[in-house]
């Protein structure tokens, strides 16, 4: 028996090309445009790009990488926070926590470098909901908060009648990044030392709310992201108060395009599915729970996982 | 542009441009048919197969180093048969010659995939990778002994209907010796080098990055040593030599072809910039152009 299979979604093996990806990611360069500190270790980074055949959505991520050296030499996955498409070229915006070589090297950035950008590429939220949806819950911790920005501007699009209420949390006030959050129609904020807003995780706070954050009964759907602690639990509130949820991994990437098989999760089944293109976002009924938290496999792909 | 100007000769073929796309870098071929298009290459090799499928290693499979990468990914694929009811009718029809990458995990396996892929309709050749470093029990006896590399490929060599291209590891004491073991066996072509076995340590973890102790190393980091080696086998082989390790510019490529290669095959570059084809083939135009040549032909080298 392996000993983690947790992804229920696929029977194909993830060297089955007949998997293909949403949307095919075009390769691009950006310039940086504008850099921020956007809270404790964490930045805005924004890059214009030209003109791109398709748009993103939320939930999707870009490969960023230099083009100006070879060290580091893979490009980061970064979800994609903000787009804008003008009529001579775009505009993307990422949110980066400071983390290793690559995002330290990201955080130094002048405007007027020029980065290798391929995009967009994996999964969205989006195909999780119809134009019925009345309300959308976002949960994020840390940087997961970067998709939840993308998705408040573009729910209406999809469901115009959908309220989204963003549940964000961090460690401390000074984590928290206070850019691009007007975009929810309600906002509520978690700490764990308490410095600004709920004390407590995030996953906390939304058990607090909970009767009014479901108010709109069963409809309700909660996108989460962030590490995955919260993850897991979160998904215990699904289950036993059954609301939907899907939730988006982030795990290490080698091609992030689907080529190179070295960002591999077990399904249920136990076969390797690539989760560069099935996911990054997954429903969290196609994940085995249980058996991810016992996963040493994925605890030495990168996450830190104490139960909440 | 359909200049013909960086068409070469390779086993008995005109190939198109001299870049080929390295095994497990390019998965199928058929990924990203937009952003990497499979016209793109002068010849497409296929990420490994064997007669049964494989499940590979456990993640995580990728650690970066300076100026490279590790991988573990272990030889995962679908296995042969669900390749060719699956893959292979999509494949066919693109115009590009397919080069199957195979391995067994003994003799008899080898043989067996051998005789699969034979069964496919329209292969350009089949490359038998004598030098997977991700799995130890064989890798490095085939490998590295000249007498089994030999023994090998004299009972594969009867079974493939394509031309048998045999793929070298650089983990080896001499790699001229084993190459002049595979050409006295009969092999069509050589192509050189497999990844370097290489380990990467998380100190704060006090475990391997990846999830085997040990991986194969590949990315610009290693350019200098495939040259090396490419240059000793042009000199010690007659046979026709797909060069690669590292490359990732038209100069690395021009390098290649000037140290013996016949073609130059790219992997770590794909997963990183797709661009770097279009860029590594104008870069060759600009550079027949500056030395005043017609085309790529004769550039080939034994320095
Ligand atoms: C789909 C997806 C979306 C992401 N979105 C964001 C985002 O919006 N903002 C943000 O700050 N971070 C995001 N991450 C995590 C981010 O990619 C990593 O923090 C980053 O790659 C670390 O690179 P580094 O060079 O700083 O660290 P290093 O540890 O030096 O990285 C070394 C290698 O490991 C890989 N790696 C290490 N940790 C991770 C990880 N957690 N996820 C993926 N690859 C990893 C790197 O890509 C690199 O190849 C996302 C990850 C994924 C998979
Ligand atoms: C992710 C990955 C997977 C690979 N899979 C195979 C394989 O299945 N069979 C094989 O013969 N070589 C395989 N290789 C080796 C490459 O084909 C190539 O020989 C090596 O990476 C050196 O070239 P590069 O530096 O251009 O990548 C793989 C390399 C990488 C990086
Ligand atoms: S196949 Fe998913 S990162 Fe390369």
């Amino acid at each position: 028996m392996p000993t983690s299979c947790f992804f229920r979604t696929s029977t194909a093996l993830s060297s089955d090309v007949s998997v293909r990806p949403v949307s095919s990611p075009c390769q691009t360069e950006g310039e940086v445009v504008a850099i921020a500190q956007a809270g404790a270790g964490v930045f805005w980074l924004e890059l214009a790009l030209p003109l791109l055949p398709m748009s993103p959505m939320a939930g999707q991520f870009a490969m960023v990488g230099f083009k100006d050296t070879q060290d580091p030499l893979l490009n980061r996955p970064l979800s994609i926070a903000s787009f804008e498409a003008g009529s001579t070229g775009c505009r993307v915006g990422f949110l980066v926590a400071i983390r290793g070589k690559g995002t330290k090297r990201l955080a130094e950035a002048r405007q007027g470098l020029k980065l290798r950008v391929i995009m967009p590429m994996g999964q969205s939220f989006l195909r999780y909901i119809g134009p019925g949806q009345r309300r959308v819950i976002a949960v994020a911790g840390g940087v997961g908060v970067a998709p939840m920005v993308l998705l408040g501007r573009q729910i209406k699009e999809v469901s115009p009648e959908a309220d989204f209420l963003l549940l964000y949390g961090a460690r401390t006030k000074a984590e928290l990044t206070k850019r691009h959050l007007g975009l929810a129609d309600g906002l509520y904020v978690a700490t764990e030392d308490g410095s600004e807003g709920f004390k407590g995780r995030v996953t906390e706070l939304f058990e607090a709310e909970r009767t009014l954050l479901l108010e709109a009964g069963r409809s309700a759907k909660v996108f989460a992201c962030g590490p995955l602690p919260m993850l897991y639990a979160l998904n215990k509130l699904a289950e036993r108060h059954r609301f939907g949820l899907v939730v988006s991994f982030e795990g290490p990437m080698g091609c992030g395009m689907g080529l190179c098989l070295g960002c591999v999760v077990e399904n249920w089944e136990g076969m390797y599915v690539k989760l560069c293109q099935k996911g990054p976002v997954m429903d969290a009924k196609d994940v085995d729970w249980e058996r991810l938290t016992r996963s040493d496999e994925l605890r030495c792909a990168g996450y830190d996982f104490k139960p909440a | 542009m359909t200049s013909n100007r960086l068409e070469v000769p390779f086993l008995g073929k005109t190939i198109k441009n001299p870049i080929a796309a390295a095994s497990g870098c390019y998965g199928y071929g058929l990924e990203q048919p937009e952003l990497l298009p499979p016209e793109a290459f002068g010849v497409i090799t296929l990420k490994g197969l064997s007669a049964s499928p494989k499940r590979g290693n456990p993640p995580p499979r990728i650690a970066e180093t300076p100026c490279g990468m590790l991988n573990s990914i272990g030889l995962e694929n679908v296995g042969i048969e669900a390749f060719a009811k699956n893959t292979w009718p999509h494949l066919r029809g693109l115009g590009v010659p397919i080069i199957a990458n195979f391995f067994g995990d003994d003799e008899t396996e080898f043989q067996k995939a051998a005789q699969m892929l034979s069964d496919l309709e329209g292969l350009f050749a089949m490359e038998l990778n004598l030098s997977c470093p991700n799995k130890p029990q064989w890798g490095s006896i085939l490998a590295s002994d000249p007498k089994v590399a030999s023994r090998l490929v004299r009972s594969i060599k009867p079974l493939c209907r394509y031309p048998l291209i045999v793929k070298l590891s650089p983990n080896v004491a001499s790699i001229s010796e084993v190459a002049k073991a595979c050409e006295d066996s009969g092999a069509d072509a050589l192509s050189l080098i497999n990844t370097l076995l290489g380990m990467a340590i998380d100190v704060d973890a006090k475990s391997s990055k990846l999830g085997t102790r040990f991986g194969g190393l590949s990315g610009p980091s290693i350019y200098p040593i495939a040259l090396r080696m490419v240059s000793e086998v042009s000199r010690s082989v007659r046979l026709p030599i797909v060069g690669m390790g590292g490359v990732s510019s038209p100069e690395d490529a021009i390098g290649m072809m000037l140290a013996g290669a016949s073609l130059v095959g790219v992997g770590t570059l794909l997963l990183v910039n797709p661009f770097g084809v279009e860029e590594i083939k104008q870069g060759m135009l600009a550079y027949l152009d500056r030395h005043g040549l017609e085309k790529l032909t004769g550039l080939q080298g034994r320095l």
